[in-house]
């Protein structure tokens, strides 16, 4: 068909507006530099209007060649002229960005990537893709820069860190490891972590046996009072915890438990949560099951261990990530009980390293980031249990 | 009708045997089992009783009592005084103002900006894999990491404002104006990362099939998401905006970091209120009445929020 067509017609003839891209293209940047001495501003309106009309001019001479000859009409001036026009705006593009970029680092990141992403969808000719990319990529930027920011700020002298933005201050070019050092000796977050650790594995273990035990009781066993029970159970959920302060304070001081890992971790060691969520588990084990084991003898406590705990592993694996999180975020209960910093936890320890001076401020950051990594590993690890144990009330209503 | 036929004589003689030979080893069992019920149920009860029912139900009797003036006086009992004394003073208004005001700033936008990312990341794009794990690793932040980051991040000396060209000074925090939108703002990402995360696994629970329907019929992209994913996606909603404003209420070391409470109280949430009194007033019986006020407010709030928004809720089926 493109062959018939170009044999009707003849040797291809030059088309005008291909030669009027090319045309374009030329004399833009000459003329653009020739006035550039005189009139700057007359120079750069003839640079971007040469690129723009060898760019526009190129694009429909290609058209109306393909549209008239078939694909493969000589169309090389035509490609010439927009060849010229890209190289025309790569250069312009370029040098406006790395002048913004040195002006003002964030609007030329934002300009920078802006201008990627227009080139990608130039190239891949697919706006629609391209633009879900871009807004996503801003927002995924956007939600991750405080992080960013932090990482970066932890590696940067305190001295950086204060006044205008420089470019090591995106990216540390000279990154300075020991703040890890003195946040994790010096600022104590050794102990901080520890004492966490310790703290937050008491209460999940803890909140496991008590679920799985008045999980087990609630789903398999009969006695008076049950259902009375269990909306006891529910109602614990009704009361937040702040409400309880007042009396548990003195509670644990009178126990003895002020500053100790028992006054940080006992009165969390149950809740109405994991017993209905363990019981909800515990209701799915088929009732053959049931039948089988007795059959062979087993009695509660065995079935409990051997069938129905391994059975509910999803619902305990949600309960212990949903658990550790809880426990490890915990701000106002450690804050009450603790006033030692051999007991104090992470969380605590992070307002105690930010009370320093800011010449320290590197310090702080680096201990912000030694508090964010445990949940961080657990986040890529338990990423599924994570999302159960979170959704477990919204799906279940 | 042969198989009852079976079936039937097989349970008459099963029963037989039992209630001949084992009724007391099954009376004896009932019971048995009834105590193992109370001995798993124990553990959890006992820590129930010692550290929520019975502080909760103390918390009436503190109210009744007035704390002396310097430690080691006896407390005066006034009876409901203390009640009608805190209840209506200006500061204990304010407070719930900012309270309502706190989770009407971070519970809806929180859910939107949640919703959004679910939804862009819901697309078949490559590598949305590495932009999931970027919405949702806000959950990796706990309070206290947020607040210390976004508290360096506004303050005037070093931290960011002048770069996205606002001026630090007045300093955001001390502020009465900004002071709340900022801790608001701080709320807002560290839970940005759970929003997420619930609003995807809710979206993906919306069938493709009916998108597709739905495209097929003729409804855009907009429509599609008006009328056939926000209906599906309403428990999830309804879920979020109840538990969201629990949280909210709850919010405490966000201020403790952040605010302390100021400027001028602006900031001052309930939470923040009763641990003052408790800590710096030293004055339990004051504390213990705001204690009750935030049980009920978060208790009456959440009762209308079923009510109101429970009738919009689509579950399907």
């Amino acid at each position: 068909m493109g062959a018939e067509a170009v044999a009707l017609q003849g040797p291809p003839r030059i088309n005008r507006l291909a030669v009027a891209a090319v045309v374009a293209g030329v004399a833009g940047p000459v003329l653009g530099l020739l006035l550039w001495f005189t009139a700057p501003f007359l120079g750069g309106v003839a640079v971007l209007l040469g690129w723009s009309l060898a760019l526009a001019f190129g694009f429909s001479a290609l058209g109306q060649i393909r549209m008239a000859h078939g694909a493969e009409a000589g169309d090389r001036l035509a490609r010439a002229g927009i060849a010229l026009g890209f190289v025309e705006l790569g250069v312009l593009v370029l040098t406006l960005l790395v002048v913004i970029l040195i002006a003002a680092p964030v609007a030329g990141t934002i300009i920078t990537g802006l201008a990627v992403a227009l080139l990608l969808a130039l190239l891949l000719g697919n706006t629609r893709l391209v633009g879900r990319y871009v807004i996503t990529t801003v927002l995924a930027l956007v939600v991750i820069f405080p992080i960013y920011i932090t990482v970066v700020n932890s590696l940067l002298r305190p001295e950086q860190i204060a006044g205008q933005p420089t470019p090591s201050s995106f990216f540390p070019i000279h990154p300075q490891w020991d703040s890890y050092g003195d946040a994790w000796s010096a600022g104590h977050m050794a102990t901080y972590l520890r004492n966490s650790f310790i703290v937050t594995i008491l209460i999940t273990v803890g909140q496991i046996v008590t679920a799985v035990l008045a999980g087990y009781a609630f789903a398999f066993l009969q006695f008076p009072f049950k259902r009375t029970l269990f909306v006891v159970f529910l109602s614990t959920l009704m009361v937040p915890f702040e409400v309880t302060i007042i009396t548990n304070l003195e509670t644990v001081d009178s126990l003895g438990w002020l500053n100790s890992y028992q006054g940080l971790a006992v009165p969390f060691l149950a809740t109405g949560f994991g017993a209905f969520l363990l019981r909800q588990a515990f209701l799915q084990v088929p009732r053959d099951l049931q039948d089988a084991a007795a059959m062979d003898g087993y009695g509660h406590m065995r079935f409990m261990v051997r069938v129905a705990v391994p059975l509910a592993r999803p619902a305990i694996a949600a309960l212990a990530v949903f658990g550790f999180l809880s426990a490890w975020n915990q701000y106002l209960w450690p804050l009450l009980v603790t006033e030692d910093d051999q007991y104090r936890t992470v969380q605590i320890g992070l307002k105690q390293l930010r009370g320093t001076q800011l010449d320290d401020i590197n310090v702080t950051f680096a201990g912000v980031i030694i508090a964010a990594v445990p949940l961080l590993i657990l986040l890529i690890f338990f990423q599924k249990q994570l999302v159960r144990g979170l959704t477990a009330g919204a799906v279940k209503g | 009708m042969s198989a009852t036929d079976v079936v039937v004589p097989r349970t008459d003689a099963s029963a037989g045997v039992s209630t001949t030979v084992a009724r007391p080893r099954r009376f004896g069992r009932r019971v048995r089992e009834a105590a193992l019920g109370y001995l798993l149920v124990v553990p959890s009860l006992l820590i129930f009783g010692t550290f929520i029912i019975y502080p909760f139900f103390k918390n009436f009797y503190l109210g009744l009592y007035r704390n002396p003036p310097f430690p080691n006086l006896p407390k005066k009992y006034i009876g409901f005084e203390q009640y009608t004394d805190v209840l209506t003073s200006s500061d204990f208004y304010n407070s719930v103002k900012v309270t309502f005001l706190f989770a009407l700033l971070t519970v809806p936008a929180g859910i939107a900006l949640g919703l959004a990312l679910a939804v862009l990341a819901h697309q078949r794009l490559k590598g949305i894999a590495i932009y999931r794990t970027i919405f949702s690793s806000t959950i990796a932040t706990s309070v206290a990491v947020a607040s210390v980051i976004f508290g360096t991040l506004m303050n005037p000396q070093v931290g960011l404002l002048p770069w996205i060209g606002l001026d630090p000074r007045p300093p955001i925090l001390e502020n009465p104006e900004w002071a709340l939108i900022a801790v608001a703002i701080t709320t807002i990402w560290q839970n940005l990362g759970l929003s997420f995360i619930l609003m995807s696994s809710g979206l993906q629970s919306v069938p493709d099939e009916l998108l597709e329907a739905a495209e097929v019929d003729g409804a855009g992209g907009w429509s599609r998401f008006r009328n056939v994913t926000l209906p599906l996606l309403s428990p999830t909603l309804f879920f979020a905006a109840i538990v969201g404003s629990i949280f909210a209420f709850q919010s405490f070391g966000q201020i403790d970091l952040l605010t302390e409470g100021g400027p001028l109280d602006k900031t001052n949430v309930l939470t923040y209120f009763v641990f003052e009194e408790l800590r710096e007033r030293n004055n339990p019986g004051t504390a213990a009445v705001l204690a009750i006020a935030l049980f009920a407010i978060t208790l009456v709030f959440t009762l209308i929020q079923m009510r109101v928004l429970e009738r919009r809720v689509f579950y399907g089926r």
